[in-house]
């Protein structure tokens, strides 16, 4: 039986955190990571960086406090330094597509991320409450992305990317949104579950191993 | 003479999340709009919605598709993100073949008919 998981929820207050991870598990979700601390979910960061040098300095504060860390990439040096950083989980590029079209997965990146166990990640936040246009769009570029990150190997993380409880879907609303990016039903399923529960279990593991 | 089949559906029970309490009409609107933007007309004809029944009180339905279009219709329903300009999420809560054994496994009793006079 698959456990699903939902890697990033994105409340803005404690109070919210704590109903969204209530309403993960009554939609069928069996861990979950959300960015405000609360009880029974792991913890996540993301980090928004544009230079390397406050990348650098993020990741030194914050590795050891939060089970998954996450970096958007918002320029190339950043996505460079997170390609070879050990410390960096799962990485992300702009939402925006003006901001994408300097900014993505490339072959050089995604070169150097193989083997590593990073990941990239879908939000299908970036799938919902958006017009036609920019929705073409978006499917356009993560599309182009995964075309990328299938040929490297690297592994894929679906998430919800919710903000708010009504952005929470569940799992197989997301497998089925999966569909417009053209990924099969099993690897979606995959990509919410065993993928990003062995990147838990290893963070697990290895912040234990410190302590 | 040659056996013909009736076409497959899928039947999906779903339940709405909002502040307000939307209207039947509203919801169909939403529902269709949805599955347009994402697959196009083609699309909705493929898919061959029909909102089957709806209930205010509760603010649960059940819509049905071809059976071979179930995870398009899903998808369609996830990307609906407000009814009626207020913010909504719905969600499939089950699915089956056929309404008889949707309405038996939720326990949703058959809508009666207004009598006729």
């Amino acid at each position: 039986m698959r456990h699903y998981v939902d890697l990033h929820l994105k409340p803005s207050t404690p109070e919210q955190a704590r109903e969204m991870t209530l309403l993960a598990s009554q939609l069928g979700y069996k861990h979950v990571a959300s960015t405000k601390p609360v009880d029974l979910a792991a913890t996540r960061i993301d980090i928004d960086a544009k230079q390397g040098r406050e990348l650098q300095d993020s990741l030194k504060r914050n590795r050891r406090k939060y089970d998954i860390v996450a970096v958007r990439c918002l320029s190339k040096e950043v996505a460079r330094i997170v390609a070879k950083d050990d410390r960096v989980d799962i990485l992300l590029f702009p939402d925006d597509p003006v901001q994408r079209k300097q900014n993505w997965l490339d072959h050089h990146e995604a070169g150097l991320i193989d083997g590593t166990g990073r990941a990239y990640e879908i939000n299908a936040s970036e799938l919902l409450a958006t017009s036609q246009m920019r929705l073409s769009k978006i499917i356009t570029m993560i599309k182009r992305d995964l075309a990328v990150a299938s040929r490297h190997d690297i592994p894929v993380v679906l998430s919800s990317g919710a903000i708010t409880p009504h952005m929470m879907r569940e799992p197989k609303a997301l497998t089925a949104l999966a569909t417009l990016l053209d990924i099969d039903e099993d690897y979606a399923a995959d990509m919410l579950s065993t993928i990003p529960e062995a990147i838990l279990a290893r963070n697990h593991a290895k912040l234990e191993e410190k302590l | 003479m040659m056996p013909v089949r009736g076409i497959r559906r899928r039947y999906l029970l779903f339940n709405i999340s909002t502040e307000s309490t939307p209207e039947e009409k509203a919801i169909w609107e939403t529902l269709r709009n949805s599955i347009l933007d994402l697959y196009g007309s083609k699309g909705l004809s493929l898919i061959d919605p029909n909102l089957i029944e709806y209930n205010e009180a509760t603010r649960n339905g059940i819509v049905r598709c071809t059976h071979d279009t179930e995870r398009f219709l899903r998808a369609s329903i996830a990307t609906i993100v407000n009814v009626s300009g207020t913010p909504a999420a719905v969600r499939v809560q089950r699915v089956s073949g056929t309404l008889k054994a949707l309405r038996k496994k939720t326990s949703i009793e058959k809508p009666k008919k207004p009598a006729d006079r």
